[in-house]
């Protein structure tokens, strides 16, 4: 039995995913918010007719970044 | 080829997937109440090329990951590593058009101003009147650059003011033709209110 193999046996790799996921969830989420601001802040400093599709971006990023949450949290 | 007339009867044009847009609909926090945009310059789309093919080569990735790791993990586990390499891949895409969309060069009735962005949380804004214009220089070089025709644009200032530089603008040729044009009819109106002012 290789070591790969012990560790699949004893689930570490699923606790070890799990852990990773929450811990990256958050920081995205973290992330995702402060893109969403900076992105204001970008379309008050040169503003032009982009229809929202810049702002749609950053919402779309904190949705992915809650649904990786969700995911690591209950379904993990 | 483009001719400059006066801001006034320029057309708007948006050329190259808005990297080079006359007389835009556009407006930027420090504008002045009778300052015109004349020009918004970004780089040349081409420039997309390296970020966008490692995009897509990201994106073609995942099946071959999926076989690879399908011995440890089970298909929860697998649909949340290609969830969250997905997710990563369209930040990666979202930061990068960001970044290419708010690196604006604007030429306005007024002034030249350079927005850069290092990356999404560094801004950096210079800015010259025309008026302390003294040379515009357009640099075209390399095989990819003369194919798609754009290049580097430096604005030189007068004095110890900071040079102005925009990267990889489309059609340099008409950017310096039409900043030299509008600099010199700036200095010219300037001039003749100058001498006004001295007459009265």
């Amino acid at each position: 039995m290789n070591v790969l193999d012990f560790f699949n046996q004893e689930g570490i790799f699923g606790i070890f995913l799990k852990l990773f996921g929450v811990v990256s969830g958050f920081l995205y989420l973290f992330f995702s918010m402060i893109m969403l601001r900076q992105v204001r802040i970008m379309r008050k400093t040169v503003t032009f007719e982009d229809k929202g599709v810049l702002e749609l971006g950053a919402y779309s990023q904190i949705v992915l970044a809650a649904i990786i949450v969700v995911y690591a949290l209950f379904i993990l | 080829m483009f001719e400059y007339d006066n801001p006034e009867t320029m057309e708007t044009a948006h050329r190259h997937f808005h990297s080079l847009c006359i007389n835009p609909q556009v407006t930027f926090d420090s504008q002045h109440g009778d300052e015109k945009v004349l020009l918004v310059l970004r780089a040349h789309p081409v420039t997309f090329f390296p970020w966008l093919s490692f995009a897509a080569a990201a994106f073609l990735a995942p099946p071959f990951f999926n076989i690879m790791l399908s011995g440890f993990l089970n298909f929860p586990e697998l649909l949340f590593v290609n969830v969250f390499f997905y997710s990563a891949l369209f930040s990666y895409v979202f930061i990068n058009f960001l970044l290419w969309t708010y690196n604006v060069g604007i030429v306005t009735s007024q002034r030249v101003i350079d927005i850069d962005y290092i990356s999404v949380l560094q801004k950096e804004i210079s800015g010259s009147s025309l008026d302390d214009i003294t040379d515009i220089t357009g640099k075209t070089t390399g095989f990819f650059r003369s194919l798609f025709d754009f290049g580097d644009l430096s604005v030189q200032t007068a004095g110890i003011m900071q040079n102005i530089e925009f990267a990889a603008t489309p059609e340099p040729d008409v950017v310096v033709s039409i900043i030299s044009q509008v600099s010199q009819d700036h200095k010219n109106s300037s001039l003749l209110k100058r001498k006004d002012n001295e007459r009265t």
